[in-house]
């Protein structure tokens, strides 16, 4: 792939960088921080755009990119345990025979979502790195399976765990919180 | 690993396949399975519906995080920071 213009890299940035912020933002960097690995990771992209093939979107790519730059420049680190205490908590919700002992209560109306926005915050500082990425690349970025995957460099199987995981920390946290 | 036929009988089976998102794309016995489980369990209805209400509020809250971010400034100290690389 040739160099980019700087009109190229003008709409490059236009084009993504709010999408890039609000990832960096989403996997719990500061502002300013993300502001600085948003920066680097297009700064990583024009210097490795030889590399990109197309196999992926130029989204994709950045956003590997980013993902990357955020774990190291986070302090939480990227690999995810074998078993997640959430696994426990799930199981501890059913009885011997697969139904549930206690059931979910919280929040079930359209109006308390804005009220759970403001609580949202703190159960997500409290995810691991990944569970936190694969949330919202798939939640809010609404991003498919098949470009978090490419993302992440995870397979399926693995994906499915972390936003299983993710969903439940995240739906537990929020039950503990509204009362 | 993945949710047996026997397990969406069963509440743990059907939140299970839900939370990971497997609903959708499950083939059409296990869909079937997990409707009719959804039909008559109110709690795993609202599980379902807890999960919704989960994106819908990430939503909300992710509107906040661009606040403060200003594109143009953003894109002037980028080009700033390719140049000095280049030199």
């Amino acid at each position: 792939m040739p160099e980019f213009s700087p009109e190229e890299i003008s709409r490059l940035v236009s084009d993504h960088a709010g999408d890039l912020m609000r990832c960096a933002r989403g996997m719990g960097l500061s502002h300013a921080d993300a502001e600085e690995v948003v920066s680097a990771s297009f700064a990583a992209f024009l210097e490795a755009s030889r590399r990109f093939e197309g196999r992926s979107s130029i989204k994709t790519f950045l956003f590997g990119i980013l993902y990357n730059k955020a774990l190291e420049h986070g302090r939480h680190g990227a690999r995810e345990l074998a078993t997640d205490p959430s696994d426990q908590i799930f199981e501890k919700r059913f009885d011997r025979g697969g139904h549930w002992s206690r059931p979910p209560q919280g929040p079930a109306e359209q109006a308390d979502i804005s009220e759970l926005a403001e609580l949202i915050d703190s159960c997500l500082e409290a995810l691991p790195a990944q569970q936190r990425a694969v949330f919202h690349l798939k939640e809010v970025d609404r991003q498919s399976s098949a470009n978090i995957r490419n993302i992440l460099g995870i397979a399926d199987t693995h994906l499915r765990v972390l936003f299983f995981r993710a969903r439940n920390r995240l739906r537990e946290c929020l039950e503990a919180k509204w009362k | 690993m993945e949710v047996t036929l026997l397990e969406l009988l069963r509440c743990r089976g059907v939140s299970r396949l839900i939370a990971r998102d497997e609903l959708d794309d499950a083939p059409l016995l296990r869909r079937v399975l997990a409707t009719l489980h959804l039909l008559i369990c109110r709690h795993c209805r609202f599980y379902l519906r807890q999960l919704w209400i989960l994106k819908r509020a990430a939503r909300i809250w992710s509107d906040g995080l661009l606040k403060g971010f200003d594109l143009a400034a953003f894109e002037k100290n980028l080009a700033k920071k390719l140049r000095s690389r280049k030199t």
